[in-house]
């Protein structure tokens, strides 16, 4: 359950929530002078949101293997802090869901819209490249998302920014980012089409559709790395009714073995 | 691979049935609620399956259980059920939670296809599947459908679809609080035929979460937390913590990295339907 902990205003004001019982930070203000919220999570949120906040209680959560730390933020949503550099790598704009009345904004003005945000908030933006732009009818609402990632030379590395934009009305609901270090060589000894053939042979299946192969280093679960072609195979129906089969195939850009990680 | 041939007729959603449908089941609506009301207990049902394919989602009705026992329902997980066990659950269930294969209906000369049902894979494994259908239409023509079944890599057999019971417009669905299908398309409509979420919805539940693409799962490996197994944890971790329905499907979707057809979610939703899984109960229209 949401439990609010503490207030943060513009003055730095730390103010004790309603109903809490723990992790309450408080301390003075005085405005222009007031010492920063004790806890950089707190901190780093109050520079994210730039106005008063009431941020519930942290929770840990987990994502490849890495930890962060996740609040509710009232007046925002969902706030997420990466444990290792409490850059702030989610927010969910839940008051911008509202929505799907409305006119279109042009996908252009939701760019605008989106990498500005990008910018303001993840350092070195500039060196991703935009690699995916897609509308997605949610039911709800309507989304223009945008997806930039890093990448050296032709492997797709994992550092990115993914921002959603509510299509009705032109205001960013979602933005998420990741930022690791590459640990793993970028540099494939296997070729693409030979990784190609290595899937669809595995697969099994007989009148694909075939998407990629795209050299990434993937982060896997124990935190360690590995550079691999991913490859999309699908099963091509013609009509009737079926269990999808869609297999997603990774070949190790290094030694070349391939294997399912993945199917519908 | 696997295909279903439901034994040579053509199945195509007749426009008119889900209205009728819809209107049979107002009248059945309110003695179903009323007794749902008068139980003491606010029941959620959780499925997962490991599959003869390799496909498993077996862990993850178990973070769904521990979310709704949280929130105070007397939530239950189940792996490799049958389709006539979840059926018997169903008028109690005021959560309800798949996660594993779906049945879908393809549109001839296109990849456009559309989830129509639920598979479930009993505890025999090497032996025959069941299906919680959507559309009516889809229980009575999939029932004894011969289904051939590839895992990946090779290695086909053909196996019988045992039955196929009606679900997706069962009465008790117009006090379900929410309804989570996680499979391919489940939620995606086309021009001739309507998704299982879309029937779940238009019967009346109070939140239907689905996804318009395929969505994968992890491959002869358990609790990875990746793919749909990572999604699954990471909404019922959300569910459970207070979050709002529909943030919680956002941040899920997020923490997969929007990929591998799960950035395709899609939630509908009832005027007046609760937002979250507190406090525990039942939607009622």
């Amino acid at each position: 359950m949401f439990k609010p902990s503490r207030i943060l205003t513009g003055l730095g004001l730390v103010v004790a929530a309603a109903g809490t019982a723990s992790g309450v930070h408080a301390f003075a203000a005085s405005g222009g002078t007031t010492p920063p919220p004790a806890d950089p999570r707190d901190q780093a949120v109050f520079a994210w949101v730039g106005h008063g906040v009431v941020v519930g209680q942290w929770r840990d959560v987990v994502q490849h293997g890495l930890h962060r730390y996740q609040a509710r933020v009232a007046g925002v949503g969902i706030v997420q802090v990466d444990a290792r550099s409490n850059e702030v790598d989610e927010v969910v704009f839940e008051g911008n869901l509202g929505t799907r009345a409305g006119q279109r904004v042009a996908e252009a003005t939701a760019l605008g819209t989106a990498s500005a945000l990008a910018k303001q908030h993840y350092t070195g933006f500039e060196l991703l490249d935009l690699r995916h732009t897609s509308r997605v009818d949610h039911g709800l609402i309507s989304e223009l998302r945008f997806e930039w990632q890093a990448r050296r030379q032709d492997a797709w590395l994992p550092s990115r920014v993914t921002v959603g934009v509510n299509e009705a009305t032109g205001q960013v609901f979602s933005y998420w980012s990741e930022r690791e270090a590459v640990k793993a060589a970028t540099v494939p000894q296997v070729r693409v089409d030979q990784a190609r053939a290595a899937a669809v042979h595995l697969s099994g299946i007989a009148n694909p559709d075939v998407t990629g192969p795209f050299l990434e280093v993937v982060s896997l679960a124990d935190g360690s790395q590995r550079l691999v072609w991913i490859t999309e195979v699908t099963q091509l129906f013609n009509g009737g009714v079926h269990i999808p089969n869609h297999q997603v195939l990774w070949t190790d850009a290094q030694t070349g073995s391939t294997e399912v990680a993945a199917r519908t | 691979m696997r295909w279903l041939k439901p034994n040579g007729r053509g199945v195509r959603r007749q426009a008119l049935t889900a209205v009728v449908a819809l209107v049979v089941c107002a009248g059945a609506v309110g003695g179903q609620a009323g007794a749902v009301r008068a139980a003491a207990v606010i029941q959620g049902s959780c499925y997962d399956a490991y599959y003869f394919d390799g496909l498993s989602s077996r862990y993850a009705s178990g973070g769904c259980a521990s979310a709704l026992n949280s929130a105070g329902y007397a939530g239950a997980a189940f792996s490799n059920a049958t389709a006539a066990s979840a059926l018997q659950r169903a008028p109690l269930d005021a959560v309800f939670f798949h996660a594993g294969h779906s049945i879908d209906f393809y549109q001839p000369g296109s990849t456009a296809h559309s989830g129509v049902g639920l598979v479930y894979e009993g505890p025999n494994s090497s032996s025959d599947i069941d299906i919680l259908a959507g559309d009516p239409i889809y229980a009575a023509q999939l029932t004894g459908a011969e289904a051939t079944i590839c895992a990946a890599g090779g290695g086909c057999r053909t196996q019988l679809v045992l039955t196929s019971y009606p679900w997706g417009d069962l009465p008790s669905h117009a006090v379900s609080n929410l309804v989570v299908l996680e499979g391919c398309a489940t939620a995606q409509d086309t021009t001739t035929d309507v998704s299982i979420a879309r029937i779940v919805y238009n019967t009346g539940a109070g939140t239907v979460v689905g996804f318009s693409q395929d969505v994968s799962f992890p491959t002869n490996a358990d609790n990875t937390n990746l793919y749909g197994d990572g999604w699954a944890n990471r909404f019922w971790s959300d569910a459970g913590a207070g979050y709002s329905y529909t943030s919680a499907v956002i941040d899920a979707s997020n923490s997969v990295g929007n990929a591998y057809g799960l950035g395709s979610w899609v939630v509908l939703q009832n005027p007046g339907a609760p937002q979250s899984l507190y406090p525990a109960k039942y939607f009622a229209v």
